[in-house]
């Protein structure tokens, strides 16, 4: 379990996130979403303890995040970032090892487990054929499938996915959700940010609202064009339908 | 590049730069070098010390910048991106204007000025980065530029300012040259290499973690900063030793590790190989063609690598990009 407990992140003085307080439960399905600059992406740092809070903690089953080792972290929580920039030539066989690389201790090369889990995900995944090849010669499509992947063989209770939904086309976007649909399914903690509320509202089961770096909203996951609204300050316009009744009808 | 591969490589190159050693200013009869006589004394006295340096050094700047590389996400780093030779060649400059070219405290002078020079400027990075509190790639790579910077200008006003013939020898010591005096150099780097690849090959999975970037490094469990550090030491400390031996000789640095990057695409540990046998190889060729090209005379080494270099990189560059157009 993840507890967030009046968590403040400044960057010099400017606050970017104002104290919040988050739980997440081990089997939520976790659906954030906000305008851009609302503090989201801040968010999953501070709980990856990729920053360090102006105030505030978050502890993973207990645990302060803070003072846990880097590779601890990583055994219970796999953020995957929104950018994935690699400039140098990797093959998605590394991407995928490296998830092994918790488990690994220094100094020691990956084990003969952990190649033959790296192929059976990879296998799972349809992404055999990918294996030996340059991460930066894969599709947009391609690289998600690979992060998701990786935090699969990386074998935590909980993923962060940051905007796992941009670049891709419409059917990419149905093959991710069922991928997610069935990552939640096996019973791991799902905080996913996107601003594909639609596609992920019959998924998620609890969801949270950002906006200038205050939480607008967090509990159960439901369909609340208003809540759209006051975050995003604009709603689709099929859900406009919703939110004003229809004029009476004249007689 | 397989394993059969990497065998052939390792193997021609032994057998060519024996080889090479035969040939000079002075031809060597096989023969000889079992009796009494000068041809038995310039072999192994001189030209396998020479053979041996050149290969170690050539190895060490080829992995140190192999490292870097990864270190720093970046395929322009090179040894000396940090500011480390230039540290090395103040501190060089400083021995040659007090003289202190001779023995001290039974080392050569200018080796030790070499080599607290270069650890003038780790202290400097060190220093600043721990000010700001920041061990990021831009930290570390903008303070190494404005070092570098620095210490150039420091070494230009430097030879501006006094004795012609100072200025010479300092020139000569700028453009790199492989000259040992017996087997001390040798038996210097040795060790220092020996542990330098075997923190390369031992840190491998967490070379190939750091060169996905900061993020992705954290989130799969490396301290990315206390890596970032230690590898920054331990490469400092052997590209310090190196320098202060043969001067800042370039482009092997650059190139090789570019090269095995662009030759085993598929595969790290085999990249790492390659760059370790061909940084070697590569300098040790250079180095006899630097003493043989317009013998009695010789070429600084340092201006072959990168006349010879540039071009060679180029052909690999535009080979590869013909190959895959991305």
């Amino acid at each position: 379990m993840i507890q967030v407990r009046d968590l403040e992140v400044r960057i010099r003085d400017r606050v970017i996130l104002h104290p919040l307080n988050l739980d997440i439960h081990p089997g939520d399905f976790w659906l954030i979403f906000g305008p851009n600059g609302a503090g989201k992406t801040t968010l999953f740092r501070a709980l990856a303890a990729q920053i360090q809070p102006a105030g505030g903690r978050v502890t993973v089953d207990g645990d302060d995040v803070s003072r846990l080792s880097r590779r601890a972290l990583a055994r219970k929580i796999s953020y995957l970032p929104q950018f994935d920039e690699f400039n140098l030539p990797l093959t998605v066989r590394d991407i995928l090892l490296a998830g092994r690389y918790p488990y690994t201790p220094a100094w020691r090369d990956y084990t003969q487990e952990d190649l033959a889990r790296v192929t059976d995900t990879a296998d799972r995944m349809g992404l055999l054929d990918l294996l030996p090849r340059d991460i930066n010669t894969l599709s947009g499509g391609e690289r998600k499938k690979v992060m998701l992947a990786s935090a699969f063989v990386q074998d935590v209770s909980t993923i962060l996915l940051d905007e796992p939904h941009t670049f891709l086309d419409p059917l990419s976007v149905d093959r991710l959700n069922r991928s997610l649909g069935r990552l939640h399914e096996s019973g791991r903690t799902l905080v996913v940010i996107s601003h594909q509320i639609e596609t992920l509202l019959p998924l998620a089961t609890r969801m949270a609202a950002l906006r200038d770096g205050r939480l607008l909203y967090s509990g159960p996951c439901r369909f609340d064009p208003r809540l759209f609204e006051t975050t995003y300050g604009i709603v689709p316009a099929h859900w406009r339908t919703v939110l004003r009744p229809p004029p009476p009808r004249e007689a | 590049m397989n394993r059969r591969a990497t065998v052939i490589l390792a193997v021609a190159g032994i057998v060519v730069l024996a080889l090479l050693a035969f040939i000079g200013i002075v031809p060597i009869d096989p023969a000889a070098l079992f009796q009494e006589g000068s041809a038995r004394f310039i072999f192994w006295k001189l030209r396998v010390p020479r053979t041996l340096l050149g290969f170690l050094a050539g190895s060490s700047l080829a992995l140190a910048g192999f490292i870097f590389q990864n270190l720093f996400k970046n395929s322009l780093a090179t040894p000396y991106t940090l500011g480390v030779s230039s540290g090395a060649a103040a501190g060089v400059v400083l021995a040659i204007k007090l003289n202190l070219g001779f023995s001290l405290l039974g080392s050569n002078g200018i080796y030790l000025f070499g080599f607290g020079g270069a650890m003038v400027s780790v202290f400097l990075i060190m220093t600043i980065a721990r000010a700001v509190r920041s061990f990021s790639i831009y930290t570390l790579l903008m303070t190494g530029v404005a070092i570098n910077f620095f210490f150039s200008s420091l070494i230009v006003l430097v030879q501006y300012l006094f004795d012609y013939t100072q200025t010479i020898e300092i020139l000569r010591w700028l453009m790199g040259s492989i000259t040992p005096s017996g087997y001390t150099e040798v038996l210097v780097l040795l060790p220092v290499y020996t542990v330098f690849v075997t923190v390369a090959v031992l840190a491998r999975k967490e070379l190939v973690i750091a060169s996905a970037g900061d993020q992705f490094a954290q989130a799969k469990g490396l301290d990315i900063r206390r890596f970032r550090i230690l590898m920054f030491l331990v490469v400092s400390l052997v590209v310090g030793t190196v320098v202060s031996f043969v001067g800042p000789i370039g482009f092997i640095g650059l190139i090789v590790p570019h090269a095995a990057r662009i030759l085993n695409r598929q595969h790290y540990g085999s990249a790492l190989v390659f760059t370790v046998l061909a940084g070697g190889f590569l300098l040790s060729f250079t180095d006899f063609l630097a003493r043989v090209l317009i013998k009695p005379a010789e070429i600084p080494v340092g201006i072959l690598t990168a006349l010879m270099g540039a071009p060679f990189f180029l052909m690999i560059l535009i080979g590869s990009l013909r190959k895959d157009r991305r």
